[in-house]
C-alpha cells in the first residue's frame, strides 16, 4: 500500500512516526472490513496484484462487458470460486441484447446449473432490491444492470459488507463507466484463442489500493479456472483521471 | 322486475306493466335491470361475509318466493359472536348499513333454511330454528318453500296439502307413486335426511382465523399488529395439527362490503410466525384502506404436512443450504414466475434442453438426476439469443463455414470454425408444435465460429440461411 504524506498543515514538522503510524492504521481501519471476510481468487498472478488476495468478500465488484461472452465467464468463474452454495443472478426481464444465460454453457464451464437462482427483474430498481435481499442473505450475487448509480452502487457496497459474500455487477452496456462505489472495477473483452483454450482480457482500471493493470488470461477446462498467461501493462492513457480512495 | 318498499306500498307490484305503474305513482323512476353487475355485486358481498364464515356460496335457487341469496355454513362460528341469534342480527344490521335489506335465518339445512329465509321472515327479521325445531319450524310454510316446482305445488294445493306440515304425515310410497321424487326428495333434504351440500367459491381453507375491530383501523401499524395476533393463532392451530402453511390469504374487510385480499406462497410449508410476518410486510404497504377496514381474516389456503422439529437455519454456514427464505421473500415481492431455477430436461434441441421453473415450487425428482450437458457433446456457449438472429455469410462453399459474416451491422472475419454438429428436430414433438414455424423441426448444422478479435459464436445454418443463436465465454 503506498504510504501517504501527513496532511498539508503538518508540512514543515518533522515527520512524526507515531502521527504516520496512527494514519495508516486509520486509512487501514477504513478498508479493514472487507479484507477480514476472505477474498475469492481468480489467477494466482492476478491475485498478487490485488490487495486483499484476490476479489474482496463482502464488497462489490463492477465488470464493464466490452463482450458479453468472455464478461459472463469472468464473472461466472469468480461467483463459482466464491462460494459452493447457491448463487444468486438477477437479470432484466427485457429482452437482452446479449442474450440469457444459458445453463449448459454454465455447466460446461464447472458451474452447476442448479445453483443459480435466477431473477428476472423489470426495472433496475427491483434488480437492485433482490440483490440487496441477496446480499444480506449472504449468498454469492451476480447482478446484470444497464445503470447503476452512486447511490446504488453504495447501497450495493453496504449490503455485501453487512452479510459479507461477493457481489458482482456486470454491466453488458459498456458505455460510460460513472463513478461508483465499487472496490474494483474491471473491463474485460475477448482475445483470440491459442490452441484450441479460450483466451479473454481483462483489465483493471480502478481499484482501491493496487494500480490498474490489464492481463491476458485464459480459461483452463480441467481445473475450470482462469489463469494468468501474461500482464499487458500498456500505458494507454487513462481517460478517468486516478482519485484517491473513496 | 322489482320494486322498492315505497313503491308497494303505494300498490305497485312486481310484474306489473311500466305504463300502469306510472299511471299509479307519477313520480316513479324506472331503472334498468343488470343482471350481470348484480351477480358481481352478489358475489363482492359473498366474499365480505366471509368475514362471517369460511364458508359462503352464491345460492341461485330460483324460488318463487324471491332471488338470490347467500348460503353461508356457520357451524362453528356462532359462539364467536355471541350466539345464533345476535350473529344473525349483526349481519342483517351490517348488511343494511350497506343500504340492502336482508332476511336472515338459521337452521340445519340449506333446504330448510331456504324456506325459512325466503317465507317466513319478514325484512329485517332473522329466525333461528335449532336443533329439533326444522321440522315445526317449517310446518306453517307452503309447501313451494321447499322448492318444489309450480306445478307440482298447484297440484298438491288441488288435493288440499297447503302446508309442509300437512305432508308430514303422508304415507311417502303414495307421494312417490304420485309425484315421484318431486316431493319427497325436497322434503327429505330439507328434514336432513338426506345430505345437501353446499360448494362455497373460493373453497375454504382449512385454517381460518379471524379478528375484528370495534372501529375501523386504516394505518399499517394497526394493520400490522393484528396480523401479528392472527399469525399467531394461525401457527398455534398449524402446530396443533402438525402442518405447516405453503400459501396464505389475508382478508381485509371495509365497512362499505369491499374486501382486500394479500396472497402469499411459500417454497416450504412454515408455521414461523416471524418469517411469514417478515414477508407479509411488504405487502401491507401496497394496501390503500380508503376508509379503513373492520374485520380481518387469515387463511391457510394450502398446507403440507410439517414435522414438529424444525431445523433453524444456521446463521454462519449457509453455503449448502438452500435459502428458502430468500427465495420466499424475493417471490412474493416480485412475484413467483420472476424467481426461477434452471431444470434439465431431456432434449437435445438448445432451446428445450433446460427450462425454468418456479423457484418456490418443489424440483421434481427426474429433473434433479437429468444432466445439462448430453453426454459427449460439444461445448454449449454461455449465452443464448431468446430468438436466433439471421446473419448474412460469405462463404466459400454453401456448406462450408462462413470465411465473413455480418451480425447486427458489424463484420465478422472467421479465423476459427469448428463444426458442424448436426442437430436434428425430435420428430416425435413435431406434431405437437403449435405455431407453424416449428423452430425445432428442421436439421441444423451447428457451427464454432472465432473471429479475428477472439470473439466466439455459435451460428446455425438452416437450409442455405444462416442464424446466430448464442455466444460463448
Amino acid at each position: 500500500m503506498p504510504s501517504h504524506d501527513p496532511p498539508a498543515r503538518n508540512i514543515g514538522r518533522e515527520r512524526d512516526p507515531a502521527l504516520l503510524d496512527d494514519l495508516r492504521r486509520r486509512v487501514h481501519a477504513l478498508e479493514g472490513p472487507q479484507a477480514s471476510a476472505g477474498a475469492v481468487s481468480l489467477a494466482r498472478e492476478l491475485d498478487t496484484h490485488l490487495p486483499w488476495g484476490g476479489l474482496a468478500k463482502g464488497a462489490l465488484h463492477e465488470i464493464l462487458a466490452v463482450d458479453a461472452g468472455p464478461a459472463t465467464l469472468f464473472a461466472a468463474a469468480a461467483a463459482r470460486t466464491a462460494s459452493c452454495g447457491t448463487t444468486l443472478w438477477c437479470q432484466r426481464s427485457r429482452a437482452l441484447d446479449a442474450g440469457f444465460l444459458y445453463p449448459a454453457g454454465l455447466a460446461a464451464v464447472g458451474f452447476d446449473p442448479r445453483r443459480l437462482i435466477l431473477v428476472s427483474a423489470r426495472t433496475d430498481a427491483d434488480a437492485l432490491w433482490a440483490m440487496e435481499e441477496g446480499l444480506r442473505a449472504r449468498v454469492t450475487v451476480v447482478g446484470e444492470l444497464d445503470e447503476a448509480s452512486l447511490t446504488a452502487t453504495r447501497r450495493l457496497a453496504l449490503a455485501a459488507e453487512a452479510g459479507g459474500a461477493l457481489a458482482l455487477l456486470l454491466r453488458l452496456d459498456e458505455k460510460s463507466p460513472a463513478p461508483g462505489a465499487a472496490a474494483t472495477r474491471w473491463r474485460v473483452s475477448s482475445a483470440p484463442s491459442h490452441d484450441g483454450a479460450v483466451r479473454l482480457r481483462a483489465e483493471l482500471f480502478r481499484c482501491r489500493g493496487a494500480e490498474p493493470g490489464t492481463w491476458l488470461m485464459e480459461w483452463q477446462d480441467e481445473t475450470h479456472r482462469l489463469a494468468m498467461v501474461a500482464a499487458l501493462h500498456d500505458r494507454a492513457a487513462d481517460p478517468y483521471p486516478a482519485r484517491l480512495a473513496g | 322486475m322489482a320494486a322498492s318498499r315505497a313503491a308497494v306500498k303505494s300498490g305497485i307490484a312486481p310484474g306489473m306493466a311500466l305504463a300502469d305503474a306510472r299511471a299509479m305513482q307519477p313520480s316513479l323512476i324506472a331503472v334498468d335491470a343488470d343482471p350481470a353487475a348484480d351477480g358481481r355485486a352478489l358475489i363482492s358481498l359473498a366474499t365480505w361475509c366471509g368475514r362471517y364464515a369460511p364458508w359462503v356460496a352464491v345460492d341461485n335457487a330460483t324460488l318463487p318466493g324471491g332471488g338470490a341469496g347467500l348460503l353461508l355454513d356457520v357451524t362453528g362460528c356462532a359462539h364467536l359472536f355471541g350466539g345464533e341469534a345476535e350473529m344473525l342480527e349483526h349481519m342483517v344490521a351490517r348488511i343494511g348499513r350497506l343500504g340492502l335489506t336482508a332476511r336472515a335465518a338459521m337452521a340445519a339445512t340449506p333446504g330448510a333454511v331456504r324456506a325459512l329465509a325466503r317465507w317466513a321472515t319478514a325484512e329485517r327479521e332473522c329466525i333461528v330454528a335449532g336443533e329439533g325445531e326444522t321440522a315445526a319450524a317449517l310446518a306453517p310454510l307452503p309447501a313451494a318453500a321447499l322448492g318444489i316446482a309450480p306445478m307440482t305445488a298447484a297440484s298438491l294445493s288441488m288435493l288440499g296439502l297447503r302446508t309442509i306440515g300437512q305432508l308430514y304425515g303422508l304415507p311417502r310410497a303414495a307421494l312417490a307413486a304420485r309425484f315421484g321424487d318431486a316431493v319427497t326428495a325436497p322434503l327429505d333434504r330439507a328434514l336432513g335426511r338426506i345430505f345437501e351440500p353446499i360448494s362455497p367459491d373460493p373453497p375454504p381453507a382449512h385454517h381460518v382465523v379471524r379478528i375484528a375491530f370495534p372501529e375501523p383501523i386504516g394505518r399499517i401499524e394497526g394493520i400490522a399488529a393484528a396480523l401479528d395476533r392472527l399469525l399467531a393463532a394461525l401457527c398455534e392451530g398449524l402446530e396443533r395439527e402438525g402442518d405447516g402453511a405453503r400459501r396464505l390469504m389475508l382478508s381485509l374487510y371495509e365497512p362499505d362490503g369491499r374486501t382486500r385480499r394479500v396472497h402469499l406462497g411459500l417454497s416450504m410449508p412454515s408455521r414461523d410466525a416471524a418469517h411469514i410476518a417478515r414477508l407479509f410486510a411488504p405487502r401491507l404497504e401496497d394496501i390503500d384502506a380508503a376508509f379503513g377496514f373492520d374485520a380481518m381474516t387469515l387463511a391457510a389456503t394450502e398446507i403440507d404436512k410439517l414435522a414438529p422439529q424444525q431445523v433453524a437455519e444456521t446463521q454462519g454456514d449457509t453455503s449448502t443450504a438452500v435459502p428458502t427464505a430468500l427465495i420466499d421473500a424475493l417471490a412474493n415481492r416480485l412475484g413467483e414466475t420472476n424467481v426461477l431455477r434452471y431444470e434439465a430436461r431431456e432434449s437435445h434441441i438448445p432451446e428445450r434442453a433446460a427450462i425454468v421453473v418456479p423457484a418456490i415450487a418443489s424440483p421434481t425428482r427426474t429433473a434433479a438426476v437429468t444432466p445439462f450437458i448430453p453426454p459427449a457433446a460439444p461445448s454449449r456457449p454461455l449465452r443464448l439469443l431468446p430468438r436466433p438472429e439471421p446473419v448474412q455469410v460469405m462463404a466459400l462453399l454453401p456448406h462450408d463455414p462462413p470465411a465473413m459474416f455480418h451480425w447486427r451491422r458489424v463484420a465478422h472475419r472467421v479465423a476459427r470454425a469448428e463444426g458442424p454438429e448436426r442437430i436434428a428436430p425430435e420428430w416425435w414433438r413435431v406434431a405437437e408444435d403449435s405455431d407453424g414455424k416449428n423452430e425445432g423441426s428442421e436439421v441444423r448444422d451447428y457451427w464454432r465460429l472465432e473471429d479475428e478479435r477472439g470473439r466466439r459464436f455459435w451460428l446455425y445454418r438452416l437450409g442455405l440461411a444462416w442464424y446466430l443463436h448464442g455466444v460463448y465465454g
